[in-house]
């Protein structure tokens, strides 16, 4: 029971990779913004790079998210833990 | 979660319903030994590989001076590859470009095929996008070889400053046939598996309007899944010509 419980809040933990992940996207789009605003003529590169940037920070948040998917299979159903919990 | 969606083997991660509910057969018969779960992206893929084919065959089958219709989008993709391959490998891109720009159409496909009622994504699988990421891992290390020689190959996994190498060196190869591979993967697996987990969540939540019509709450998520996946695709040709051309070298590029 205290190992369940412990994989639950660890399922519950994994959230906040995606405090940093927000950071650092924020960083992200704010330099390019204001690059933008200092040299409009280079809107599609700044875009694309920035973009690129973007996929790469949002890795790592789906990194924790395919982990706690990975987690919650390894949690037992409620009726199976009622059927314990009644004995 | 409600009927539409069917809790999957996969650790009770919900999945929506393809054309496989669809076919009169058991539910758990196996084919050439797999499950039908197993079996789906497999044909998936398949699909996808004569789509594209006879696309092209249809595109390319009779060339023209002046080109009109399914040509002209053609060659407008193709020029498109042509001048981002070049941005990164330069006098090598002539090489790579059928490569780099086949997984990237590849990929983009298979992605977007997603969003079409009753039919799956393959790379919501891990199995296949580790497939491609391999594919790039032997390329990356073939190509560095053949071009640098073992000799030169070896040092350039010295690093740089001489006295560090004892360092560096495991370093290196812990980030070139470790970290990278498994990255690679990850990235695209995780990307489209949660877009299409939280889409199938959304959906079998969806409220119904007089009991009968759903209500597509999902929608935000359908857009966010559309930029999601052409991203992707384009990161994972841009990392995959990124990796090869470190390989190569400077100096041949």
């Amino acid at each position: 029971m205290i190992y369940f419980a412990c994989v639950a809040i660890a399922i519950g933990m994994l959230a906040f990779a995606s405090f940093g992940c927000g950071i650092g996207q924020g960083i992200a789009v704010h330099g390019a913004s204001t690059s933008v605003a200092r040299q409009p003529e280079l809107f599609g590169k700044i875009q694309m790079l920035m973009f690129i940037g973007l996929g790469f920070i949002e890795a790592l948040a789906i990194y924790s998210l395919v982990l706690s998917f990975i987690l919650l299979g390894k949690l037992p159903d409620a009726a199976s833990v009622l059927k314990v919990l009644s004995h | 979660m409600t009927e539409e969606t069917h809790g999957s083997s996969s650790g009770g991660v919900p999945e929506l319903p393809t054309f496989f509910d669809l076919l009169p057969i058991d539910k758990h018969a196996e084919i050439f030994g797999l499950t039908l779960h197993q079996l789906l992206p497999i044909v998936m893929s398949m699909m996808i590989i004569a789509l594209l084919g006879i696309f092209s065959m249809i595109a390319t089958s009779n060339l023209k001076k002046i080109p009109g219709g399914v040509q002209a989008i053609l060659e407008l993709l193709v020029e498109a590859l042509d001048g981002f391959v070049k941005s990164i490998l330069g006098k090598m891109s002539d090489k790579f470009l059928p490569f780099v720009g086949t997984l990237f159409l590849y990929i983009l496909i298979m992605n977007l095929i997603g969003q079409i009622p009753l039919l799956h994504s393959p790379t919501t699988n891990y199995n296949t996008t580790l497939a491609l990421t391999l594919l790039v891992f032997v390329a990356t290390h073939y190509y560095g070889l053949k071009h640098n020689g073992p000799v030169k190959y070896v040092k350039h996994m010295m690093g740089e400053p001489r006295w560090m190498s004892p360092m560096l060196f495991p370093l290196h190869i812990i980030s070139e046939f470790l970290t990278r591979p498994l990255s690679l993967s990850m990235r695209l697996y995780g990307n489209l598996m949660g877009g299409h987990t939280v889409l199938s969540i959304f959906i079998g939540l969806s409220p119904l309007l007089l009991g009968l019509i759903p209500i597509p709450i999902h929608f935000p998520f359908v857009l966010l899944d559309l930029l999601l996946a052409s991203l992707q695709a384009f990161i994972f040709a841009f990392l995959a010509s990124f990796y090869i051309a470190g390989s190569i070298g400077e100096k041949h590029l």
